[in-house]
């Protein structure tokens, strides 16, 4: 055989070393975010023993306390005509309390820990934004929020001595409540990667507790009068709003912040926390 | 994801039941606010009002005759001492008698608001006055009754 017979033939057409993408980059970065989603809510589902006691006791606890205890050994609060009054402002209070606990801890504290133990790396190498896990996160908390929201209501409404001026908003609280609950998960977000597992304990003492207490959860914001830069400098906290708002969604004959006022302040909050949670999440995993 | 959906579809189905529950109860176990008075309407304890008792009966009349077949609702409070306030449903034993599940935690001058809804969903409220006695309690620092 000739050096000429032995050459390989080429082939007319060259054949691709790798397979075209059969879906688009923005369709991979979208089924990408579903997984992750569906990932972090299959979390929840294995979890299920953990999340429900933490969802149900703090609230029934309260309602407990101050709407059946207090009434019933005749200590409620609000005076002679204001016993109702108080389990009717408090209801939606606790509720954003709730809502507002499950993104604290549920979100930000497992982001703490899986920050430290690195276990993000596979999921930033999706075709996808880095940023895109995060806000899968915010997605996924705010299902669990939401459910913690909801679970209020049926304890609040068997539990109390007094009654309840409840009333539903329909439209109100059909937006409202989901936008509790992004609020919620992205400020979750933002202290998850905030904050380092040696610092955890600082968001029960440091962050949750003054939310909770300035939060007016206990009390509307325009019983503040008394105390006018109280009254002014809890607007820096999101609960105020988020407790306001539902007071709007879920409740009557109770004075409440102007929704008008309180929808964009709450947009502006979720925005603010969802950009200071993603960019802390690119720069902590990208380390 | 089971699990989840069955928790998800459970808290929907109790914020549904809490909200039909509040909705048919509400005028019910509201009985705070100001509401007309009505001259027509009599309301009285049964008997004497003492601490550590929790059956008190309540004697609702409209133009002096029993009044039966309505809601009764007891808002109270304590004569010079807002923060012992208890608000209670009253229900119905006999002709025009009540009974009111609440226990007094001191012995003193009591004033309260009787809240009467009537079928038709009108309310009024009757003011009564009324002393809550020891009732033989052995309270330290209190005297016994007769003694």
């Amino acid at each position: 055989m000739t050096v000429a017979e032995a050459t390989i033939a080429v082939p007319a057409r060259p054949i691709p070393l790798t397979k075209a993408p059969s879906r688009s980059p923005r369709a991979a970065a979208l089924l990408a975010f579903w997984a992750f989603v569906i990932r972090d809510l299959t979390v929840l589902d294995q979890n299920l023993v953990r999340f429900l006691p933490s969802a149900i006791v703090q609230p029934t606890l309260l309602v407990f306390v101050f709407a059946y205890l207090f009434p019933v050994i005749g200590q409620g609060v609000g005076g002679s005509s204001g016993a109702t009054t108080f389990s009717t402002l408090l209801l939606p209070g606790i509720v954003a309390n709730s809502i507002i606990f499950v993104g604290i801890f549920s979100v930000g504290m497992n982001l703490i820990l899986e920050l430290d133990a690195d276990e993000l790396e596979d999921r930033v190498l999706a075709p996808a934004p880095v940023w895109t896990p995060a806000l899968a996160k915010i997605v996924a908390g705010a299902v669990q929020a939401q459910i913690a929201g909801l679970i209020v209501f049926p304890i609040a409404a068997f539990l109390p001595a007094t009654g309840l001026a409840l009333s539903a908003n329909w439209p109100v609280l059909l937006t409202f409540m989901p936008l509790c609950c992004i609020t919620s998960t992205a400020l979750g977000l933002s202290l998850g990667v905030t904050f380092s597992p040696r610092s955890g304990p600082w968001l029960f003492s440091v962050v949750s507790l003054p939310l909770s207490f300035f939060g007016a959860v206990f009390y509307t914001w325009d019983a503040l009068d008394p105390i006018p830069v109280l009254k002014a400098l809890v607007l820096l906290n999101p609960l105020v709003y988020m407790s306001e708002g539902m007071r709007a969604a879920a409740v009557t004959g109770i004075a409440h912040l102007p929704l008008f006022v309180v929808y964009p302040a709450l947009t502006g909050f979720s925005l603010f926390f969802a950009t200071i949670g993603i960019i802390g999440f690119r720069r902590r995993v990208l380390k | 994801m089971k699990r989840l959906g069955g928790v998800a579809l459970a808290a929907v189905a109790g914020f549904a039941a809490a909200i039909v529950h509040f909705t048919h109860a509400q005028s019910a176990q509201t009985c705070l606010g100001d509401f007309p008075r009505d001259p027509s309407y009599a309301a009285k304890f049964v008997g004497s009002v003492t601490m550590g008792e929790t059956n008190h009966v309540l004697l609702v009349t409209h133009n002096g005759q029993p009044l039966s077949g309505v809601q009764v609702c007891l808002d109270t409070w304590m004569v010079g001492m807002s923060g012992m306030a208890m608000t209670s449903n009253a229900t119905l034993q006999s002709s025009g008698h009540y009974q009111v599940p609440l226990q007094f935690a001191m012995s003193a001058p009591w004033q309260a608001n009787v809240v009467i809804t009537t079928a038709s969903g009108s309310q009024v409220a009757v003011p009564i006055a009324f002393n809550v006695g020891s009732g033989g309690v052995n309270t330290p620092g209190m005297s016994m009754p007769g003694g």
